[in-house]
């Protein structure tokens, strides 16, 4: 059984099922472009060459994997992979919205939540300083055009 | 050589006043930071410095703007030693052998090699923009658009080198790079491409968010599993310098990365990146034992380096000597000089002397600048190593977050960002290498155009590609550098498959 | 000043008010008269004018002059803020849905016509309020030294010994020079191959490498080259000859009736108060008038030729009524049919 797993989720299989699946999804979104000529390629031609020379290398790769079976991925560490891309997206959401600083101290706040036994003064206080440091160097000294704070009058 | 000796000296007269050598000062302080600052580039900064620039005078305004952008090469390497961030495209392949070092304890090491290697390509190239710049931007008017394709062809083969693991895997990054390369407006037709109607995609994936999110994102997604600092096994940091057989390694790369820089960056659009790509690559391809790449190899760090900073440099030679701006930031220079009512071109030496020698000097004095400013940092940049990273990886996130977004002030750029963070996390779990599927990102756009062009030029025509003598010439170094790299791996295979039959 | 305090909205004055109470200033002492007045009229805080270009190219350098004297005109810091994209279109939606307050501005160039065709995302010109009318930049038939051509009769002659032969460097399709090419081989009645290159400077490289015969890039572009002698500009596209160039004739004066180029346009989202449309017009048209201000965008290789609110309007009907026939005719009206 485990043989049999390893053999189809082993990290060679799984780079040539991704290829493949971006290839397709390549073809058919790239189904309208026109191919023109080779004389006057159109926006069709290069990316579906270059689809099928994806396509073809996916499944090569895929079947090499499957005969001679290599590593089996780790397992997905879900709560950093989770937390951090939630970090960044919480910082983009607030960043023109709530100002700089506040974006600052959300994105720092909840990107903590990554590790385990993250302690919440030391946490705050991290964030309180990297927030006054970067509204320091990007918008006092570089002049980066982004609000601080929130524009509560506007 | 008595007319080069004149001009030298004209130039360091201009380049010495205390205000010029105020401004060069600002110019590298700025440089530097902004180089460690992830994301936050010298195209972003030198237009921030834009409105200061009407009030100076324009050699100063230009010695200003030009210790930004070299300053930022040596301030780019350091993130990508430090916690394999590639704040510049240059950078990305100091990321494979920098941050080996770094995790070996050797951050001191390679963050010293890095800046004397960038010190010394600085120097040289200096000499070649005062001694042929001129002449080096004729030869680089020779190449049309087929010589292009062979040139990028070159690059891509290279990006197969440098891969340490499966050639049939970096071929298919490749490809894979190559097709998000494509997404976005099409040049020749002005055509929506994969764009699914996103308005951030219509120019295209931005090189920043894809590199910073490829690297940085999801080393630390990488470094945070199994919780907190289990991964990141702390390593003693022996000493700050590096050890004399680290000198002696990294010499012999630093010469060949700046003659490869030199020539390579003359080239529009080649800039410091193609440079770096191939130096690795090179390095890699005449090392005796190549496995060592990947793992720590001091000429990994010092080729790519060397060959960035000349790069950089030696961009300046087509902008001064043909008034063509390769980059972004020569283009921002030629803006600067024109505020100024100076037209940028081939008079330039004759009609402004003191502009072109003063800056010519001022480089040579930047990289001195640099270097004493650099070296006594490097203490700082290892202690900042010793921070625990609970705390420095959330700086790490907020610092791209911000970085990304001053590029274009685009919130989509940090979101898409955070998308390739998951994406190259995903990578690393198949064993799949980022470095050749950004420069593949990199290349492929520009290998479409110039192939479009060259046919469409040559009437369909394909035998444009070997009948033009430099086209030629770098196809045939492609092909024999190709085969050197897949021979032996077939033969790998076969023999593993006579083994298992 | 006065005439416009009776216009502004009371939600704008009432937060005005707060902050003042806020900042403890004492009410009903003579010298608050002044200071409300301050603080009610427009404009009051820094105005940002986006520039949907990267850094660096005409468009950003003429529109930071621009920013830089409309500053001291204005009484508060008129910030450029660069956010390309798209072929202008991304900082341009940006500007359009902002808060139609006066504070945010674009500037709209040539390729903005275009796209309103061509591009789904594009805003439309009726999205924007016409404030100003910067100057033009004309363009100029360049041909390589090589080609031994003289004047713009000698092109034409080739070009119909030889149709569809000669080597024409542009932009992409749609874009600047792509559009004055077109409109070129309307007025000349030849047919061109048209070789797209990403952007001006690869063009000018490619032409000075012999990989083209000519381009129609704009005057500063090619200059230094006309005067190195390995290009020749045959003809520049305007009504009158271009200061940096005087030996180039136009192409008027040799029989032809073509003008083209790449224009621009200070803007604002729809919607702006009357009030604080005269304020910026006027604001922007006295810095333009400026006769220092004019030296150094010449000196810069600018010509300035301020428009008012109305002349831009109708300047830029007779802009898209010349140029909709070519884009239909080069099959690139995708999105809004006229």
């Amino acid at each position: 059984m485990t043989t049999r797993l390893n053999l189809r989720f082993n990290q060679d299989t799984l780079s040539g099922a991704l290829c493949v699946a971006v290839a397709v999804v390549g073809l058919v979104a790239g189904h309208s472009l026109d191919m023109g000529t080779a004389a006057e390629m159109g926006p069709g031609y290069v990316p579906r060459l270059l689809c099928l020379g994806l396509l073809g290398m996916g499944l090569l790769i895929a079947l090499l994997g499957l005969r001679s079976p290599g590593a089996r991925p780790t397992p997905v560490a879900w709560r950093p992979l989770l937390v951090i891309t939630g970090a960044v997206l919480v910082f983009a959401a607030s960043l023109e919205r709530l100002g700089l600083a506040l974006a600052v101290i959300l994105a720092v706040v909840i990107a903590s939540l990554a590790t385990p036994g993250a302690r919440a003064r030391e946490i705050v206080t991290a964030a309180l300083m990297l927030a006054i440091a970067v509204v320091l160097i990007f918008v006092t000294g570089l002049g980066l055009p982004v609000p601080v704070l929130p524009a509560l009058d506007r | 050589m008595d007319f080069l000796f004149g001009n030298i000296v004209h130039g360091l007269a201009v380049a010495m006043t205390p205000a010029n050598l105020g401004l060069c000062l600002i110019g590298c302080v700025l440089g530097t930071l902004i180089g460690v600052l992830p994301g936050l580039g010298p195209t972003a900064t030198v237009a921030m410095l834009m409105p200061v620039t009407f009030r100076l005078e324009p050699t100063g305004a230009l010695i200003m703007m030009a210790g930004v952008f070299y300053g930022s090469q040596y301030g780019g390497s350091t993130t990508a030693i430090l916690v394999n961030l590639p704040g510049e495209s240059s950078s990305v392949v100091t990321c494979l052998d920098g941050y080996a070092m770094a995790r070996q304890g050797r951050a001191g090491a390679a963050l010293a090699i890095a800046a004397l290697a960038s010190l010394f390509a600085g120097t040289v190239t200096t000499f070649l923009i005062a001694w042929a710049g001129p002449a080096i931007a004729s030869v680089a008017l020779q190449f049309q658009s087929p010589d292009y394709v062979a040139v990028m062809v070159l690059g891509l083969v290279a990006a197969v080198v440098l891969a340490h693991g499966s050639v049939l895997k970096a071929v298919a990054m490749i490809l894979l790079g190559i097709f998000l390369g494509l997404i976005g407006t099409d040049v020749s037709t002005s055509e929506q491409r994969f764009t699914f109607g996103l308005d951030t995609l219509f120019d295209g994936i931005g090189f920043v968010p894809l590199s910073m999110g490829l690297f940085g994102l999801a080393e630390i997604m990488f470094n945070l599993e199994g919780g907190g600092e289990a991964n990141r096994t702390r390593v003693a940091i022996d000493r700050l310098w590096p050890t004399r057989q680290d000198f002696r390694e990294a010499t012999p790369a630093a010469i060949r990365g700046t003659l490869l820089g030199c020539f390579l960056g003359v080239l529009p659009g080649g800039g410091s990146t193609i440079p770096s790509f191939a130096a690795y690559s090179l390095e890699k391809k005449l090392a005796r034992d190549p496995s060592r790449f990947g793992h720590g190899a001091v000429e990994g760090v010092a080729g790519p380096e060397a060959a960035n900073n000349a790069g950089a440099q030696a961009c300046f030679i087509p902008m001064l000597s043909l008034g063509i701006p390769p980059n972004a930031v020569m283009a921002l220079m030629v803006g600067a000089m024109m505020i100024h009512g100076i037209q940028p071109g081939p008079q330039i030496i004759q009609k402004q002397p003191d502009l072109f020698w003063g800056l010519v000097a001022s480089m040579w004095i930047g990289n001195a600048m640099l270097i004493v400013l650099n070296l006594p940092l490097i203490w700082i940049w290892v202690k900042l190593l010793e921070v625990p990273y609970r705390f420095l990886f959330p700086a790490v996130i907020v610092l791209c977050g911000i970085g990304v977004y001053s590029i274009d002030n685009r919130l989509s750029d940090v979101v898409l960002m955070a998308f390739f963070g998951v994406f190259g996390y995903g990578l690393r779990k198949l064993d799949c290498e980022p470095a050749p599927l950004l420069l593949g990102f990199i290349l492929g756009p520009l290998i479409e155009e110039n192939f479009r062009r060259s046919l469409m030029l040559s009437g369909g025509d394909p035998s444009v590609f070997v009948t033009r003598p430099i086209s030629l010439g770098f196809l045939t170094v492609s092909a024999v550098l190709l085969a050197a790299v897949l021979l032996p791996a077939f033969q790998q295979r076969r023999e593993q498959w006579s083994e298992e039959s | 000043m006065f005439l416009s305090l009776k216009r502004v909205p009371l939600r704008e004055s009432f937060s005005a008010l707060t902050r003042i109470a806020l900042s403890g200033v004492a009410i009903a002492t003579v010298a608050l008269v002044p200071t409300w007045v301050a603080a009610q009229a427009f404009p009051s805080q820094p105005v940002s004018l986006v520039v949907p270009w990267p850094a660096g190219g005409g468009s950003d350098i003429s529109m930071r002059l621009l920013a830089d004297g409309a500053s001291h005109r204005m009484g508060v810091p008129v910030v450029v803020v660069n956010k390309p994209g798209a072929g202008g279109t991304v900082g341009l939606k940006d500007v359009a849905q902002s808060r139609p307050d006066g504070y945010t501005l674009a500037m709209l160039a040539t390729g903005a016509l275009f796209a309103q065709y061509n591009n789904p995302a594009a805003n439309p010109i009726s999205d924007f309020e016409l404030i100003a009318f910067f100057g033009d930049d004309p363009a100029a038939l360049t041909v390589s030294a090589k080609t031994g051509f003289k004047t713009v009769a000698d092109f034409i002659a080739a070009a119909k010994a030889a149709p569809g032969r000669i080597r024409n460097g542009n932009d992409q399709p749609g874009g600047t020079s792509h559009v004055t090419a077109s409109l070129l081989e309307k007025a000349l009645g030849v047919r061109l191959i048209k070789v797209p290159y990403a952007g001006f400077a690869p063009t000018v490289q490619a032409l000075l490498a012999g990989e083209l015969d000519s381009t129609t890039v704009g005057v500063p572009d090619v200059l230094q080259h006309h005067q190195a002698g390995t290009v020749r500009m045959l003809g520049v596209a305007a009504t009158e000859r271009h200061f940096l160039a005087p030996d180039v004739p136009t192409f008027r004066e040799q029989g032809i009736d073509f003008v083209s180029g790449t224009w621009r346009v200070i803007v604002g989202p729809r919607g702006i108060p009357a009030d604080r449309l005269a304020i910026l017009e006027s604001r922007l048209l006295e810095t333009m008038n400026d006769v220092e201000f004019k030296a150094k965008a010449r000196a810069a290789g600018f010509i300035v030729a301020p428009l008012g609110r109305s002349d831009t309007a109708r300047r830029l009907a007779a802009e898209d009524a010349a140029m909709y026939p070519v884009f239909l005719e080069a099959g690139l009206v995708k999105t809004r049919q006229k």
